[in-house]
């Protein structure tokens, strides 16, 4: 049986370049990986992303059905993730691991108690796998 | 030093592009093909308002086998990324003056495309980034960024 599709959209306000660049990402790769996407559909709650040094944040909302990415931080949060533009780049490309870097004091994550481990699988389902057909 | 949006400016970024080994290093292999629109949006000399321009840059196994300027935008569907930039904005990050990085987050840059092969190969745009802000020598013969305001 097929896994169902999750939508992934951009919230109608959205216009920076880093919630359509997460928008068009989750949406291709969702597309293109079953795993990813029964992730996805397990996921609950609200991320944000900042590229601290860029001054950029966005929030991942995830009900299950679909995705939506707003500009910003968009309360209730449940957890964050923030550091330096590269740094975010290397946890997407599977790189760096989250908890490693917030050790090492490159990347601050934090998280509710009730979705402690809400910032570990946002990064499951967002790090690009070694060796993907997909990003060549 | 050639004027910038020359035929021979182009040549000299082609160039510098496939003397650089960080580009071929960093590249995806197989072809990539990039259009890029300018859009002229008032403070650029260059291009006067709602102008467009359009560029096509084309890698292969990391070497740039095609940069040049086309006077109707091809189809976009035979890209794999395509580039929205103001002019303004564009000439900032030929001159030096804009980091194309928070153009790109903060939303001034549109990019359209796989995002799998931006990830992945995040570097080559620090590497194209140096090219442009360190090794062009681009000449402005209406002025160089940045402009006053419009």
């Amino acid at each position: 049986m097929g896994v169902p599709a999750v939508r992934v959209r951009l919230d109608e306000s959205a216009a920076s370049g880093l919630a359509h660049i997460v928008q068009q990402y989750l949406e291709q790769d969702l597309a293109d990986v079953d795993r990813k996407r029964r992730l996805a559909a397990r996921l609950r709650g609200r991320v944000a992303m900042t590229a601290s040094d860029h001054d950029v944040t966005v929030t991942l909302a995830f009900d299950g059905a679909e995705i939506v990415i707003f500009d910003g931080p968009r309360p209730p949060l449940d957890a964050s993730i923030a550091g330096p533009h590269a740094a975010l780049v290397r946890l997407l490309q599977g790189e760096a691991h989250p908890l490693v870097e917030h050790l090492r004091g490159r990347l601050r994550v934090r998280a509710k108690l009730r979705h402690l481990l809400l910032p570990l699988r946002l990064h499951h389902l967002v790090r690009l796998a070694p060796g993907d057909a997909h990003g060549r | 030093m050639p004027d910038i949006y020359t035929p021979q400016w182009y040549d000299a970024l082609q160039s510098l592009l496939n003397r650089n080994p960080e580009v071929e290093k960093n590249a995806p292999r197989g072809p990539l093909k990039v259009l890029a629109e300018i859009r002229g949006d008032g403070p650029s000399p260059y291009l006067t308002k709602d102008d467009r321009l359009y560029f096509v840059v084309q890698l292969h196994d990391g070497k740039c086998v095609e940069y040049r300027q086309v006077a109707e935008p091809p189809p976009r569907r035979e890209f794999d990324f395509l580039f929205e930039v103001p002019a303004s904005v564009f000439e900032g990050v030929a001159a030096g003056s804009v980091d194309p990085i928070g153009a790109g987050l903060k939303g001034t840059i549109r990019i359209t495309g796989d995002m799998r092969i931006l990830i992945r190969h995040a570097d080559l745009v620090n590497v194209l980034h140096r090219v442009y802000a360190t090794e062009v020598e681009t000449s402005w013969p209406k002025g160089r960024p940045p402009y006053a305001p419009a």
